[in-house]
Parts: C-alpha cells; structure tokens; sequence
C-alpha cells in the first residue's frame, strides 16, 4: 500500500543520507591556486608525451612506408599512407589541445602569483622581523618556481623568424616563406578551434535539450506519455571524438580552472591563434619588403 | 578491493537500504537496487575516482489550469513554485546513480501540490565504437495526504514507476549509429476509491533508432518499437446486442510503432520524427491507431544565450472503423467520437548561464491531453522563470 507521508518522509532522509555521502566523497576539488598550475603542468606534460609518442610513431609508419614503395607495393603503400593522414589529422589535434592547455597555464600561473603574492605579503606583516617561518619558506619556494618555470614549447612552434645581420635577400625571402607556412598552421589550427566550438555548441544543445525533455516528463506529463512510449535516450552519446575534444570534454574535471569553462579554454586559444597568425603575415610581409629593398641596393 | 571500490559499494548499499525501504513491499526496486550494487561489486577496476555532481532548480510560474485533470471543466489559473534538488554519482563513464526529489506547491489549489522523486543507476561499458548499458531505477508521485481536499477520496493520483532494462548504440559504416533498448516497466496508480479496481500496469518494450549520415550535419532516423501491457484491471468483451461484459482476464495491450525522421548536429539543432503506431487490446476488441509527430530544435544565441522548442503533435487516434461500429460508447457517425487521447504539447525555453553553475530560464508551455481516464484529461498553459544550479558544467 502506498503511504505518501511516510515515502516522502523517508525521501528527504535519503536525501539527507545522499547529501552527506556527497560530502564524504569530497565533491569540491580542493582549489589551491598551486595545487590548480601543478595539475596543469601535470596535464601538459601528459599531453607533450603522448604528442612525442605519436611523433616517434609518425617516423616509423613514413619508414616502413619508404620500405613499401621500394618493394613497389602499392597497395601496401596506399594504406600506410591513409593511416598517415589519420595520425597527422590525430597530431595536429594534440598539438591544439597541448596549446590550449598551455594557455590555461599560463592563466593559472598568473592566479597563483597573485594569491602567493597576497599570502606572502601577509605573512610577512605578521612576522614582522622575527625572521622566516616554514609556511613562508614553502610560499616564497613556490613563488620562486612559478617565476622560473620555463617557456613551454608548443608556443615556439610559431616563433616569429627574425631577420639577421647581414642575412642575404634569398635568406630573408626563405624567412618570409617560413613565416607563410607558420601563418598557415595558425590557419589550420584555427579551423580545428572552430570544429570544437561548434561541438560544444552542439553537446551544450544537446545537454539542455535533454534536461528540458526530462523536465516536461518529471513535472508537466500527468498523464504519463511515456506509458506507451520506449522514449529512447539517443542523445548525448559520442562516439566519435577528437583529442582536443575529450580534452575539452574533461574540462570540468580540471582542478581550479575556475572562469577556464570549455568556452573559455576555446576563446583563448583562438585569440591566441589569431593575433599570432596577424603577426606572421606580417613579419612575412615586412622580410619580404625587406628582402626587395636589400635586392634593389646595388 | 581498492578503497574507492569500497567507498562505492558501501554507498551503494546504503543507497539499496534507503531504497528498499522507500519502496516498501516493492520487491522490484530492490531487485533493481540489488542489480545496481552487483554490477559495482563486479565493475573492473579502473583509474576513475568517484565524481559527485549536484543540480537544483528554483522556479516559480503560472499556471492556467492546475485543476481540470482532477475536476473537469474546472478553470482557475494559479501561481506555483518549485523546488528541485537532485545528486548525480559517476565513476569515469561507467557508473551512474542519480537521485533526485521536488516539490511543487501552489499558491491556492493546495490539493495540488505534490513531491516527485526519482532514483536511478547505471552501469555502461563502453568502447569504441559502441556501448552497452544496464539500467534501474523508479520515480515516484506523491500528493500530501493532509492537503487533499477529500479525504474520503483516497484520490490516489500517487504513482510509482520502476524500470529496469539495457540499452546500446553501435557505430557502424559511414558513420551510422544504431540505437537500441529493451526494458521492463511497472506503473503502480491507486484505485481511485475503496474497492474499485486499480489502474496498474506492468510493460514490456523494445525498440531501436538508426541514424544514418545523410548530408552533414543532416541525419536520417529510422525508429522501430513495439510494447505489450498487461493491466491490473480486467478486460471487457466486445459488446453483443448493445451490451459490453466484464471479461475475467485482466486486459493486455500489444502495439507496434515505426517511422522516420531527420535531426540535424550543431546549432542550430533539430530532430523531427513521425511514426505510425497500431495497438491491439483484448479489451472492447479495440485496435487502434496513433499518428506520433515530434519536434525539437535548439540553437546558440549572441550573449551566451540559447532557445528551444520542443513540440508533440499526437493526432489522429482513432478507433478501427470495424471497432468503432461495435462499441457501444461511442456514435459510429460523429467524427469527433473517433478521436481520443490526442496528446499535444509545445514548449518554447530561452536560456543563459549566469556563471559556470547557475543558469536563468524562461519557459512557456502549452500542453493538451485528451482522454477517457480519469486524472488524464486536460488543457493547459504554464510560464514560468526559474533559476537553476548545476555544479556538471
């Protein structure tokens, strides 16, 4: 026999068994700001590794695939190379996702500062000039490293070629041509930034679609529709998905990246493509300039 | 067993307690509840910590006809308010157990406020191109007994609703997805009074969705479901001379549903279906036949915002032409006789993120059901403003 008091009694005990199970579980990340740049760090060094692997795996495929077109298989030869374009497609993705990440770092790392900077100060007034204590010492050793933490290197991919002294017109043109290719990579990676962003806009539609459509069955279907109705859960389901994708996808799971919402990851990484790839057009345009007034000088 | 397993299954024992004990004689959600907590005892390990995710919401609205479903032509719009809170348990992509509870009351018609709570799990495994899952769970409708207005009237709209089944999708060439699910179901509804008949029922059904890549973004679904109900009440014979006679098997439903549709990935988003379905019944030798259009469509708007609409066009029911001369309640020459259970529905929902957790939404509804079962018949209009929280992202 259904007892609606007792159920509904016996649910918010339930839920109040749930709420301090949550709790137990440690549903908030813990959101040091240092703790936030060591698991970014963490994150990126995953990401360089897994990007060298897929790299090493590049030269070996272009080697055996050097070894089918000397044996004159060409079917061989077709296949590896298709399995080529798939690892370029899957490398070029990483190199995105390692670059977005690194952004992200760096955004971290300047809130780390600021709250290690804050903290210090603090401790210092407090100290006075009663020398150093062990909580000081950790907070400074860890300003020190932030400070020091070497430039990554995905961002030197589009290094800005400068000219050298005396570099000679045919140098500068090659220069200018390299600053090219680097705009086009930007170019590239931008297009790749515009397919995860149109997939967030997608999984963001699905996600509320689907609330939605829970919500019309939990509250507004007295008359319980789904009596006769499978009400199939198709949505929300990938499978397909690229690195930068489920890089993105784990986003929330990112310790402290507060206001680092996928959106957000996105917009930095394409602010930052852009204005880099601004920037070689423009080197590019200027070696060549550069390049054809060294040519004209007798 | 490593420590997060541990933790996991004592939380799922605790949660299969709270459940047995919420579903009383329900020996169903405990066996659900049980299936929940073996398939975690058994889950292989994997590196996936537990991950706990909330979500609330907080609306208030209007409604411009709270009453009619329980009194008919009874029309007195009023105001409610509604309070949600619900916990979303994960481990990596495999595990999932959701609980969730609301309630909703309203500023006059009192007797209508009710709390609705739900428990869910999940265990998925997953792998490249396709997933399997196991599901349970139940829902339930409660109306507070002191706030009836009658309580002679059990007026038992209370209504409990597990379900326990497996679902899957598989990638196949060219990018195609098939869908599938299979599940048990069992409705349990009060009887309306002391000694009249119950209106449980327990289904079965099955059914799958292809998706095949027409031009990107645009897809073509193919749906294909069939069900059987048995109900608790018994069935009627079909009439002889004017006269209908209570039959001492208890009715069974049997319907098949097929159709087509094309949804479209991206913003903007659509899917629209339309499906035919025929049921059979040994009750009254009724047949009939459902013509099920469904529409939704989404898209991303400047200032982080995005609007939906959700629409349910469910016309045409329509008794068999042979059936309808044999039935003695309905007038084989007035069309209107014909049609019943139209089920209608169009939902218009603009939203925008506050901040990474809360979220504003206005919605406005306007819902039609028609039919011959008592607490199912109605029309409707609802807007309302509400604030959800979300911790998911």
């Amino acid at each position: 026999m259904i007892r609606p008091v007792a159920y509904v009694r016996r649910g918010g005990a339930l839920m109040a068994l749930l709420a301090a199970a949550a709790v137990a579980c440690g549903a908030q990340a813990a959101d040091e700001p240092w703790e936030a740049w060591c698991a970014c760090q963490t994150a990126l060094a995953r990401l360089t590794a897994a990007r060298e692997r897929l790299e090493a795996r590049g030269d070996s495929l272009a080697t055996v695939r050097a070894g089918a077109r000397a044996r004159g298989d060409a079917q061989g030869e077709q296949s590896l190379l298709a399995r080529g374009e798939i690892l370029v497609d899957s490398l070029r993705a990483l190199s995105a996702a390692g670059l977005a990440q690194e952004l992200l770092c760096g955004e971290v790392r300047r809130r780390a500062l600021e709250n290690l900077a804050g903290e210090i100060g603090r401790r210092m007034a407090v100290a006075g000039d009663a020398g150093s204590s062990a909580e000081l010492d950790t907070l400074l050793a860890r300003r020190d490293r932030l400070l020091g933490a070497p430039q990554q290197a995905l961002s030197a991919e589009f290094e800005v070629p400068e000219a050298a002294e005396g570099d000679p017109p045919e140098m500068l043109r090659e220069r200018a041509s390299y600053a090219r290719d680097l705009a086009d990579r930007a170019q590239r990676w931008l297009e790749l930034v515009q397919v995860e962003e149109q997939r967030l806009a997608e999984r963001r539609l699905m996600a509320e679609r689907a609330r939605l459509l829970r919500d019309q069955e939990f509250f507004e279907d007295p008359a319980s529709a789904r009596d006769d109705n499978l009400g199939l859960e198709t949505e929300g389901v990938e499978l397909r998905g690229s690195v930068l994708g489920a890089l993105i996808s784990r986003m929330p799971e990112w310790p402290a990246a507060g206001g680092s919402r996928p959106e957000r990851v996105l917009e930095l990484l394409r602010e930052w493509l852009v204005s880099r790839r601004v920037e070689l057009m423009e080197r590019a345009a200027a070696l060549e300039e550069q390049a054809r007034r060294e040519g004209e000088r007798p | 067993m490593s420590a997060p397993r541990v933790k996991g299954a004592g939380l799922v024992v605790a949660l299969s307690r709270a459940g047995a004990e919420l579903a009383g004689q329900w020996n169903g959600l405990r066996l659900a509840m049980a299936a929940v907590a073996g398939s975690l005892c058994l889950a292989p390990p994997s590196g996936a910590e537990w991950s706990v995710e909330s979500h609330g919401l907080l609306s208030s609205g209007w409604d411009s006809n709270p009453r009619e479903w329980v009194e008919v032509g009874h029309r007195r719009g009023d105001v409610f308010n509604r309070l949600e809170w619900g916990l979303a348990f994960r481990r990596g992509r495999a595990i999932g157990i959701d609980v969730g509870w609301a309630t909703e009351r309203y500023l006059q018609e009192a007797s209508e406020n009710r709390h609705l709570v739900e428990v869910a799990g999940s265990y998925r495994w997953n792998a490249d191109k396709h997933w399997t899952e196991i599901f349970a769970g139940g829902s339930g409708r409660y109306f507070p007994q002191q706030e009836r207005e009658d309580p002679e009237l059990r007026g038992d709209r209370d209504v409990q609703r597990l379900e326990l089944g497996v679902r899957g999708a598989r990638q196949h060439a060219r990018g195609a997805v098939l869908f599938w699910q299979a599940q048990v179901v069992g409705l349990e509804k009060q009887p309306l009074e002391e000694g009249s008949a119950g209106r449980s029922r327990r289904a079965g059904q099955a059914g799958g969705e292809l998706r095949l890549n027409w031009r990107p973004p645009w897809q073509v679904l193919v749906l294909l479901e069939g069900s059987g109900i048995w109900h608790e009440q018994g069935a009627i014979g079909a009439p002889v001379g004017g006269v209908s006679l209570r039959l001492g098997s208890h009715r069974r439903d049997g319907s098949l549903t097929t159709g087509i549709g094309v949804a479209r990935s991206g913003s903007p988003s659509l899917r629209m279906s339309g499906a035919y379905q025929r049921t059979w019944s040994n009750s009254a030798g009724i047949a009939f036949q459902r013509l099920r259009v469904d529409l939704s469509a989404g898209v991303v708007l400047p200032w982080r915002m995005s609007a939906h609409l959700l629409a349910r066009w469910h016309p045409l029911s329509r008794y068999d032409d042979e059936a309808r001369q044999l039935d003695p309640n309905t007038d084989p020459d007035d069309p209107d006789d014909a049609e019943f259970e139209e089920r209608n529905r169009v939902v218009l929902s603009l939203q925008r993120p506050l901040s990474d957790t809360f979220l504003l939404e206005l919605q406005g509804g306007w819902h039609k059901n028609e039919s011959g079962v008592p607490f199912a018949d109605y029309e409707k209009t609802l807007v309302q403003v509400a604030l959800r929280y979300g911790t998911a992202g």
